[in-house]
């Protein structure tokens, strides 16, 4: 087992003469949950697509628990995409089946349990399920896998309030030792409760990599007030 | 892992031809059971709306199976891959070439039974029991002619040459649109023109060194020289194997660059 359950070294990444990332290296340890914050169009998502090898760098290393991105990194990681992105003819059943058949990590009985818990039918097909229930069943995919990593985007952007206790309540008591939580966001004070340490990005670069902890002392004020106080308009 | 890649294409693309293959086998039989009422000069006017709509209904069908495969070939990898359902398959622990596997085969098996299902139903409609075993009986015969006076190896040849020809061909529309995709505006516009470029390339340039080369009076002799006591079969078998070659080679260049694209430049929205 590494040191770091990611590893990011010197990562560039440019669409066309933009650039979306410039020379960002982080290093997370095992057990945390870690917000990603910044504002819209700072780099979160290319950030967390490249993590998925849905985008592939310019120049720079990424390795999750040692390895590169690949068939062996996937495993390890479990995505949430900011976008729905199941296909819609499928019934919730047909994915829970095939998450069982490609992830040896998936628990089908927690998957099950959590989908009771929020009122979704497992007969039900992805096409008849609201917005926000789209997002539950995402969800709940991706954290009923054993993994070592979770990259969760905008994971409570579109859910009501009550569901959005449900899914922090979740990852808080999802705790693995081994495992990290990356969340992406900028509603931070929903989040801010639950995390461990803040990664801010601006303009594709790192600004800031602490604890929540070490904020509160140094700055003397909480996350988000810090963030407003770097990212003010 | 391709099994299981396998039994998900499978599903997703079977919910479309099993219903297409059941419905003409249904108008099939309606049609043939038509044509036999018909023989006995039941003249009403259910039996005259029907002779008018089930051969069109049954040519709809026909029609639209071929036009599906064609559609699916080039969606599944579109919108499975390269759309928002890449975010699924490309973070699955799988290899890329497991992907690119899968698509292929699909397609090549759901032509073959496409194919199938429109000999089935033409059979249903015109055949009886006895012209089908004649049928067999016949076609038993020839293949038998054919291997006895030596040409079997050449028409199994001609097989693989078609299945080498389709197969090369789906590949190049899939490296088209692994090519587009690297546009982060004009996708499908940039896909349109790889295929395009990418023929212009096969048919011109390469197909113009091999005329080249095929003129040079040097060339010329060494394969009179090679040639020189052959029999026909044997040069058959020769140039058989030369554009089977062709076009393996074409399919797998296709593959790995496709395979790289996907690997090392992909860019998904």
């Amino acid at each position: 087992m590494t040191e770091f359950v990611l590893d990011i070294k010197n990562i560039n990444k440019s669409y066309g003469k933009k650039n979306a990332l410039t020379n960002i290296s982080l290093s997370l340890e095992r057990g945390k949950i870690i917000g990603l914050l910044g504002p819209n169009g700072s780099g979160k998502t290319t950030l967390i697509k490249l993590i998925n090898g849905l985008l592939t760098p310019n120049s720079g290393e990424i390795l999750v628990d040692g390895n590169p991105i690949g068939k062996d990194s996937h495993i390890d990681v479990s995505y949430l995409p900011d976008k729905t992105y199941l296909p819609d003819w499928m019934k919730v059943s047909d994915i829970f089946m095939m998450f069982s058949d490609f992830y040896s990590n998936f628990d089908i009985e927690k998957a099950r349990d959590m989908l009771r818990r929020l009122n979704i039918n497992e007969s039900d097909r992805l096409k008849t399920l609201s917005k926000g229930n789209k997002e539950k069943v995402q969800l709940i995919l991706v954290m009923s896998r054993n993994a070592k990593l979770y990259l969760l985007d905008e994971p409570i952007g579109g859910v009501d309030p009550a569901a959005r206790d449900y899914i922090l309540n979740t990852i808080i008591t999802n705790y693995n030792p081994d495992a990290s939580v990356v969340i992406s966001t900028h509603l931070i004070s929903d989040i801010e409760k639950v995390l461990d340490e803040a990664v801010f990005i601006n303009n594709g670069e790192i600004v800031l990599h602490e604890s929540v902890d070490g904020i509160r002392e140094n700055y003397g004020t909480s996350v988000d007030g810090y963030f407003r106080e770097v990212f003010r308009c | 892992m391709l099994s299981k890649l396998l039994k998900y294409e499978f599903k997703a693309t079977g919910r479309i031809f099993l219903p297409l293959y059941g419905a003409l086998l249904i108008i099939s039989v309606l049609e043939r059971i038509y044509m036999g009422f018909t023989t006995n000069h039941m003249d009403t006017i259910v039996s005259t709306i029907l002779g008018a709509i089930l051969p069109t209904l049954f040519g709809a069908i026909i029609v639209a199976m071929f036009v599906v495969t064609f559609i699916m070939m080039i969606q599944r990898f579109y919108k499975n891959l390269l759309g928002r359902e890449g975010y699924l398959m490309f973070t699955l622990p799988v290899s890329t070439s497991g992907l690119i596997w899968s698509k292929l085969i699909a397609v090549v098996v759901w032509t073959i039974l496409s194919i199938i299902a429109a000999v089935l139903a033409f059979g249903i409609i015109f055949l009886n029991m006895s012209d089908v075993s004649a049928i067999f009986g016949q076609v038993g015969d020839l293949v038998c002619k054919v291997f006895g006076i030596g040409w079997g190896g050449a028409a199994v040849e001609a097989v693989i040459l078609i299945l080498a020809i389709f197969v090369s061909g789906i590949l190049c529309v899939y490296l088209s649109l692994a090519i587009g995709q690297l546009s982060s505006k004009r996708k499908i516009l940039c896909a349109v023109g790889a295929y395009i470029g990418i023929n212009v390339i096969i048919n011109n340039v390469i197909l113009a060194i091999i005329a080249g080369i095929g003129d040079m009076e040097l060339f010329q002799n060494a394969v009179a020289a090679a040639l020189h006591g052959m029999s026909e079969i044997q040069i058959t078998n020769i140039v058989m194997i030369g554009f089977i070659l062709f076009f393996v080679i074409q399919a797998v260049v296709y593959f790995l660059i496709t395979r790289y694209l996907l690997t090392k430049k992909l860019n998904l929205e």
